[in-house]
């Protein structure tokens, strides 16, 4: 079962015939006519536009997910040698049955 | 193999076809719903070469290779995903060569494509219209997965090789599940049916490029011919989706009901696959499109991660109690 | 040729020596120093490929510390003395830990600049302890090794001396004591049982049922080395670590991690092979799963650019565990899906280590050239260093398991074989893959693209060096898959499907 239904390399040529098909179509466009500054309806762009919380959508929605994981991560060693000793005990009770 | 490889160029030409005809009719569709006439049918192909004459405009700080390779990547892998379906009742052009996993990443490339994109011409509306594709990406993989890999539970059982999409065409879940088998691929049936809207990016998962709130949110800043490339993806990932969900929930053929042999009997198959592929994009863009509206982002990530994925793992539940009743 | 049999040792011991020979090179000049760091490590890359060499043509490959011949283990019937021993596995495993050493020596030429004086003898230190650890044949000697490295991460993860550095290290330093503690009660209890250290030895005595205490010895030994490789809910060890060291250390703290999950694999399937229930493999399947929620989940919110790629890195040895694992639960039959899952799992160990160390490589670079840590500070790198955007661009799409890269030859192989133990967990992988891939266009989008940021400092050739290498056997593996599988990653996992190859080997 080595991997018998996957074969990179006729992917890759098969990409680059398309690839190359896609290419011949979008050159009977027209070339790069103009370098305009971005739309912003007639406002200066904003010189850095913040998207570093980009997914709060996802985060406020898995909200009580993401509180639990805080609290576990709090940074103590304490906590961190505590869920060593847990995980060994669980081991091995589970390598008693 | 050879002849394999000069069919590439072949079907990607007929994906282009296809779509551009499906996405005709789905207007048209869409505008009697509406009570209006709607446009002809080859108004998607004069818009792609409307687009072709038009300037094509870049913006003064984007990235500009990334920002020209990434309509071409988009189009390119989402024809690729068309060589790994088996279309008209045929076995996929590849077969052998990819399987279902194959394919659910490919389905992402397009996405991921667009996304890069609309990041790279830094317009802020971009900006914003790629991070909601992105969530939105995020949030409709997994009932996707729980889906896909309900439908070729039954059939692991039963078949060598049960990822390959032509082993799922001749072994239907159907066959090997019991009645509450039916019932779970039916739910699993209307899932990757909500999921649709979603991976093609139309109403009501349509906010990345919201024209309305965001200016054209990810395609803000192209036009012209990156812009027709952009166009023809979305129709060709149309056709692709349908063709996904046909493969994996509605693979009968005709010629095998009535005995029917030789060309007839595929052309018979042909017709019988358009007239499918017709009712799954009906089912799965033009009614949602018409019936409901744009959704917020939260309200997609709940609608995705909490009822979708509920709804798919009943159906899968439901699938592998099917399994034992067979 | 003397050195003919003994590369093995010489793999060790050339590091070892030259790690304290440095001090002294140090007083003559840089570039002389540097070269002999170079150098030392490039003989031993020698050493270790040609006894990677000897094993594909002639087997497991022994060695004996200080006997009279270095094949004599066992003068009475029972092994004295230290033996290492490489198979497939082992010897595939120490050429990919001295290559990625002797990149990062290249990188840490032009990176490293203050207390160089200092860095190297640690660096070359770390090495050995690493390479010690994947070739040892012996419980104790793997205990030392462990130490070793422990201890020389912990005072090169302090390297740039600030506050967080030095809390980074003392973490390191404790929770590593206590690991090691851990493993060392489990290598008692199996001396105190048998009498014997030699791992072949105790796999013979061991046999086809363990005793309780040998279960509570493989519950100690699990646990030590899974919190020295990083995998949930033990994964807090390297967090700080990565975020903290100077590149050439996040590399070799990578490649420490992934060689302690590896010894966990050799004292699991090779010692306690015969012996183990389903329930062991269903343990790790289940943390393996566990890693990879918890790290993609906590990656999600990240700002700090090197501590989001440290719990991708939990994230993908969470998938390791899961193939390996998925194979742990049919020992000791090892055939058809459950061998398929094994042969994943060490596939994706394999490519995890070209993957993150690209990752790691290139964000180290970004850290370093621009002097900024958190996502939220950088930005419009694309427009100064296109090279460092597709390098970028190129580990991203390899992490995720996009096509036609490594990652997805070794994704695929996962998934597939998960799937006949359960379709429901190989879900949850397929879906920690978009999520890392969501992960990472997040970063690029907000690292590379956008409006062009003030100028950074130009990046090195010898530090891109290292990457461009690095890069290529990523497409090149991806490209090829097939032949790496049969030549390199079936015989690495035949020898872990049979423990009668390892222990045949000593006895």
């Amino acid at each position: 079962m080595i991997l018998d239904s996957w074969s990179p390399l006729v992917f890759v040529i098969s990409l680059i015939i398309i690839a190359l098909i896609m290419w011949a179509i979008r050159h009977k466009g027209q070339r790069v006519r103009k370098k305009t500054p971005a739309f912003f309806a007639a406002n200066p762009v904003p010189p850095r536009h913040k998207i570093n919380y980009m997914y709060w959508g996802f985060q406020t929605a898995m909200g009580r997910v993401y509180r639990v994981l805080r609290e576990l991560h709090s940074g103590l060693i304490n906590d961190y040698v505590y869920w060593l000793i847990l995980l060994t005990i669980i081991i091995w009770v589970v390598m008693l049955i | 193999m050879i002849s394999k490889i000069l069919l590439v160029p072949v079907v990607a030409i007929l994906g282009i076809a296809m779509g551009l005809l499906y996405r005709g009719i789905d207007r048209i569709l869409a505008a009697r719903m509406q009570g209006r006439v709607g446009p002809p049918l080859r108004q998607p192909l004069r818009d792609v070469k409307k687009l072709l004459v038009k300037d094509e405009m870049q913006p003064a700080d984007a990235v500009g290779w990334l920002f020209h390779l990434a309509p071409l990547v988009a189009l390119s892998s989402a024809l690729a995903v068309l060589l790994y379906l088996p279309l008209g009742g045929m076995p996929p052009l590849l077969e052998g060569h990819g399987d279902l996993i194959l394919i659910i990443y490919l389905f992402s490339i397009p996405s991921l494509a667009t996304v890069l994109g609309g990041f790279s011409s830094s317009s802020p509306y971009a900006g914003v219209g790629a991070q909601r594709e992105m969530v939105k990406m995020l949030s409709y993989e997994l009932p996707l997965v729980i889906a896909s890999f309900a439908v070729v539970w039954p059939v692991s059982l039963n078949a060598a090789r049960p990822f390959s999409l032509w082993t799922i065409f001749l072994n239907p879940g159907w066959a090997y599940t019991g009645w509450p088998g039916w019932l779970g691929l039916l739910i699993l049936l209307a899932v990757l049916l909500t999921v649709m809207p979603g991976e093609v990016g139309s109403v009501p998962f349509d906010l990345q490029s919201a024209d309305s709130e965001i200016a054209g949110g990810l395609l803000t800043e192209y036009s012209g011919r990156n812009l027709a490339v952009y166009y023809l993806a979305d129709v060709v990932k149309t056709v692709a989706f349908a063709s996904l969900i046909i493969a994996l929930f509605l693979p009968f053929s005709l010629s095998s009901v009535f005995p029917i042999q030789g060309l007839l009997g595929s052309g018979l198959d042909m017709l019988f696959w358009l007239g499918k592929l017709l009712v799954v994009i009906f089912l799965g863009s033009t009614l949602p499109k018409v019936v409901t509206g744009r959704v917020g982002i939260d309200k997609l990530v709940k609608v995705y991660w909490k009822y979708a994925t509920l709804a798919a793992l009943v159906g899968f539940a439901l699938v592998g109690v099917g399994i034992i009743f067979v | 040729m003397i050195a003919d049999g003994h590369c093995m040792i010489l793999a060790i011991a050339i590091p070892l020596l030259a790690g304290f020979s440095t001090p002294l090179l140090s007083r003559v000049g840089r570039k002389i120093r540097n070269s002999w760091v170079f150098i030392t490590l490039f003989v031993s890359l020698l050493c270790a490929s040609y006894q990677f060499l000897k094993i594909v043509s002639e087997g497991v490959q022994v060695y004996t510390l200080g006997a009279a011949m270095p094949s004599l283990t066992s003068p009475q019937g029972f092994p004295v003395r230290i033996i290492l021993e490489a198979d497939a596995l082992n010897g595939m495993i120490c050429v990919i830990v001295l290559s990625f050493a002797l990149l990062a020596s290249v990188y840490a030429w032009k990176s490293i600049r203050e207390r160089e004086d200092k860095f190297y003898p640690l660096f070359l230190l770390l090495t050995a302890g690493i390479v010690g650890m994947s070739l040892t044949g012996d419980f104790f000697t793997l205990f030392v090794f462990i130490e070793i490295s422990s201890i020389s991460s912990a005072a090169l993860i302090s390297f740039f001396r600030r506050g967080e550095s030095f809390e980074a290290a003392i973490k390191y330093l404790i929770l590593s004591a206590v690991g090691a503690l851990f493993l060392l009660f489990g290598v008692g209890l199996l001396y105190g049982q048998y009498g014997l250290l030699n791992m072949a030895a105790v796999s013979r005595e061991i046999g086809a049922s363990h005793s309780f205490l040998d279960g509570a010895a493989l519950a100690l030994f699990a646990a030590g080395l899974l919190l020295k490789s990083g995998a949930a809910p033990v994964h807090w060890l390297k967090l700080d670590a990565y975020q903290e060291s100077p590149v050439p250390v996040i590399v070799l703290c990578l490649l420490s991690s992934l060689v302690s999950l590896y010894v966990l694999f050799r004292i699991a399937f090779s010692v306690f092979g015969l012996s183990l229930t389903p329930a062991f493999g269903w343990v790790m399947v289940t943390l393996g799963v566990g890693s990879i929620l918890v790290g993609v989940l906590m990656a999600l919110p990240q700002d700090d650019l090197k501590r989001l790629i440290a719990y991708a890195a939990v994230a993908e040895i969470g998938y390791v565990m899961l193939g390996v694992g998925a194979g742990l639960t049919q020992m000791p039959v090892l055939d058809g899906s459950g061998f398929a899952a094994l042969e994943g799992g060490i596939f994706h160990l394999v490519n995890d280590i070209f993957n993150l160390g690209l990752l790691f490589l290139i964000a180290g670079t970004v850290c370093h050239c621009t002097g900024k840590r958190k996502i939220s500070h950088t930005g419009g790198l694309a427009h100064h260093s296109p090279l460092l955007t597709f390098l970028f661009l190129l580990g991203m799409l390899a992490i995720s398991g996009i096509p036609p890269l490594n990652g997805f030859a070794s994704k695929i192989m996962i998934y597939e074989s998960v799937f006949f133990f359960s379709p429901l967990l190989s879900a949850v992988g397929l879906l920690g893959s978009i999520i890392i891939l969501a992960i990472f266009v997040k970063v690029f989008a907000l690292v590379f693209l956008g409006p062009p940021s003030e100028k950074a400092a130009g990046v090195p050739l010898l530090m891109v060096l290292p990457m461009l290498v690095v890069a290529s056997v990523i497409i090149f593996i991806g490209l090829f898959p097939h032949p790496v599988l049969e030549f390199l990653i079936e015989p690495a996992s035949r020898s872990l499907a049979n423990p009668s190859l390892w222990t045949g080997g000593v006895l």
